[in-house]
């Protein structure tokens, strides 16, 4: 049974441009960018990342002197697309009903490391870490909760089931979902220590991955009940129709070799969404392009379709790895497949590994049907997301 | 508005300026953990290699789980945890090591935690937290986003017990500290209870949130806590407001306990939120009706109302 939640406005800005359109296009060409970070402080062996050169506006903070910081910034620039999307010219939402939740790992982490390097910067020594959620609820005039969530690089996955939720139980009548996250020297450098960083680039599913690579984005998502955006006017682009969570309860940070947890949590947001395996069209994979993680995932896609090859959109080879922002800007595109009915052709990334027998296809794929997105991440945390286009 | 759900049992890991125990929580001016002994607490298995926040929530969060049904299937059993200080205390040192050094003088073992949400990792793995564990950072209310969530989980049946864990901690050494910041760790275990049923429980919690703005102060706090004094009915109803300086200081001149009709109890708080985490302990261990009431960092509000668990079936 559907949650009856739609998707009335998205927006998104990432190394492949500043908004949902130039997303769809740069995804259709395959063609990515990395570039080495310009921080002098960086010590570390690998360097590079997905940033985001796109021009964006400073953002005033809100709740303090000057500017917000850059993952806020970016966050905004994706709020205002999706707002903008989601039926101007609609019946409003009352500003005390609208929520605001925002998925990121490392907020404005990286304003405080320039803090402590003594650089300019938006952070006062107090400035909380996380203030991302109550600087877009200001810039947008919010009034309802402003949440921030942590999960790692599910984070913004966690928002979409948290956002569903406060619908669900009536605290909400539309919650604005981020995933938000900006370079952070912290984040790259443990990374690097723990091996975890592939100076080739991100190449989910290849024979010869090696580790991720970080990117900067926001991606932004409306979530309405159904009734309520049809009743006010919205547009709905596509519905949610189920959210699983669960949690390995195991390793800090390695996937369960097994992945019970994580294919529980795929076969349950089927279960729950009322869609049978054979009628998924299509999976954005959590595919970090690490060893342990695209290994347990694609034994976990392979036995929760029975072994039928879906088309999988590996996102990450082109944007990297957003970090807390993975999620929503993978919910993001799965939309546009829903509303383009195609996998566009993914990034080339070498061999792909004989033994994840994945169909991840260098031409665009037709895609009828519903669309799944996994997110996974420390702490053993699996998120799955079914999605589908507008009925 | 999450519906009210039932804590079972309080646990905590707090200083003894913060304690729960008896009198209502007050703010320490604690800067160290010299009371927190993580051996004596947590035993031999390798706990006190995990950062401060982690053995705290592990500590607070064991203890609020003592007694839970050990039938109850993993996968019906959820963490969630509120934090908004633990990824800067990690985060200082690390990026210390990596800004003068290298990357590769990073501990093997302290890098992972970069990731505040490990903060919950061993202790989803104690409880078999299979159902989920998830992390809130929310300034000031983290730990009542992550009661909420919980709640609203519990409500709509996505998980049958959660244990709640709000943990904070000062600022690394060396970094400027923070006015009022304490370490400790309070932690809830919650079900949910539905009218008829008689599941024991402490007291009964219902979270409603939203934001406050300073032009518009008192009405924003009235919205939350005027349905909450409906709800609690004819028995008198303290409000107990943590308040961030700008806001305290705004609903000290504006006389808030007039315009509520209410008896009101100000107290300071910073961003960490852990005075008002053990404010709601202290509220469901002492059994009166009270309303947490938090105006927070940054425009967040939130309201837990707390009531004696025996009042539930009688409003819902």
């Amino acid at each position: 049974m559907s949650l009856g939640i739609s998707v009335t406005g998205t927006g998104a800005v990432s190394s492949a441009g500043a908004d949902v359109d130039a997303m769809w296009a740069a995804m259709g060409l395959g063609l990515p960018t990395v570039r080495q970070v310009g921080d002098e402080f960086a010590h570390m062996p690998v360097r590079i990342l997905h940033a985001v050169d796109a021009e964006v506006a400073a953002l005033p903070s809100a709740t303090g002197p000057g500017t917000a910081g850059r993952t806020a910034a970016l966050a905004a620039t994706a709020a205002r697309e999706a707002l903008a999307a989601a039926g101007p010219d609609a019946e409003p939402v009352d500003p005390r009903r609208v929520g605001v939740v925002v998925g990121t790992g490392m907020g404005e982490s990286g304003e405080h490391e320039r803090r402590r390097e003594g650089a300019p910067t938006s952070a006062s020594a107090d400035q909380p870490l996380f203030g991302v959620a109550a600087e877009v609820a200001h810039a947008i005039g919010a009034r309802g909760p402003a949440v921030s969530v942590s999960n790692a690089c599910a984070a913004s996955a966690y928002a979409i089931a948290l956002a569903a939720d406060m619908l669900l139980d009536g605290e909400c009548d539309a919650v604005l979902v981020l995933g938000a996250e900006s370079y952070s020297r912290v984040a790259l450098g443990c990374f690097n220590r723990m091996g975890a960083v592939d100076p080739l680039g991100c190449r989910p599913f290849a024979e010869k991955r090696a580790g991720t690579v970080f990117g900067e984005a926001a991606a932004a998502l409306v979530l309405e009940r159904t009734a309520d955006a049809r009743r006010r006017g919205a547009p709905v682009l596509a519905e949610l129709l189920a959210v699983a969570t669960s949690c390995d309860a195991g390793h800090p940070t390695a996937p369960d070799p097994a992945g019970e947890q994580a294919a529980r949590s795929l076969r349950e947001a089927l279960e729950s969404a009322g869609v049978q395996p054979a009628d998924v069209g299509a999976v954005l994979p959590h595919g970090t392009g690490t060893q342990l993680n695209d290994a347990v995932e694609a034994d976990v896609l392979r036995t929760a379709f029975d072994g039928r090859p879906v088309p999988l959109y590996s996102l990450k080879a082109l944007v990297g790895h957003t970090g807390g922002a993975a999620g929503a800007l993978a919910a993001v595109a799965a939309v546009e497949i829903a509303r383009h009915g195609e996998v566009p052709a993914n990034v080339d990334v070498g061999d792909l590994d004989p033994e994840s027998r994945v169909r991840v296809d260098r031409s665009p794929t037709p895609a009828a049907g519903a669309v799944v997105v996994n997110a996974y991440a420390f702490g053993g945390n699996n998120a799955t997301l079914v999605l589908a286009g507008a009925p | 508005m999450t519906a009210a759900v039932t804590v079972t049992r309080v646990g905590q890991c707090l200083p003894a300026a913060l304690s729960v125990d008896g009198a209502p929580a007050g703010v320490g001016p604690v800067r160290d953990q010299d009371w927190f002994d993580v051996t004596e607490r947590l035993g031999r298995r390798g706990y006190r290699y995990l950062p401060l926040p982690s053995q705290l929530a592990i500590a607070a969060g064991r203890d609020a789980a003592v007694g839970a049904d050990p039938a109850l299937p993993p996968e019906q059993r959820t963490l969630w945890l509120g934090t908004a200080s633990s990824a800067s205390r990690v985060h200082a040192p690390l990026d210390a090591t990596i800004r003068q050094s290298s990357s590769d003088e990073l501990s093997p073992a302290a890098a992972p935690y970069f990731s505040v949400n490990l903060m919950a990792g061993r202790l989803a793995s104690d409880l078999e937290a299979r159902g989920g564990a998830t992390t809130f950072t929310t300034p000031t209310t983290a730990g009542l986003d992550a009661l909420a969530a919980a709640a609203s989980a519990l409500r709509l049946g996505r998980c049958a017990r959660a244990v709640v864990v709000s943990v904070e901690v000062p600022p690394a050494a060396g970094q400027p500290p923070l006015e009022g910041e304490a370490a400790g760790a309070v932690a809830f275990s919650v079900v949910d209870a539905p009218a008829g049923t008689t599941v024991p429980g402490l007291a009964d919690v219902t979270v409603r949130r939203g934001s406050w703005r300073p032009d518009t102060l008192l009405d924003d706090v009235s919205s939350l806590v005027q349905e909450h004094v409906r709800v609690a009915g004819p028995a008198p109803v303290a409000v107990d407001l943590h308040a961030v300086p700008q806001a305290h200081a705004l609903i000290a001149d504006a006389g808030l306990a007039d315009h509520l009709g209410v008896p009101v109890r100000l107290t300071a708080v910073t961003a960490g939120g852990l005075a008002p985490a053990a404010a709601v302990a202290a509220a469901v261990l002492d059994g009166a009706p009270r309303i947490v009431l938090v105006a927070g960092a940054m425009g967040h509000l939130a309201a837990v109302l707390v009531r004696p668990h025996d009042d539930r079936e009688t409003d819902r």
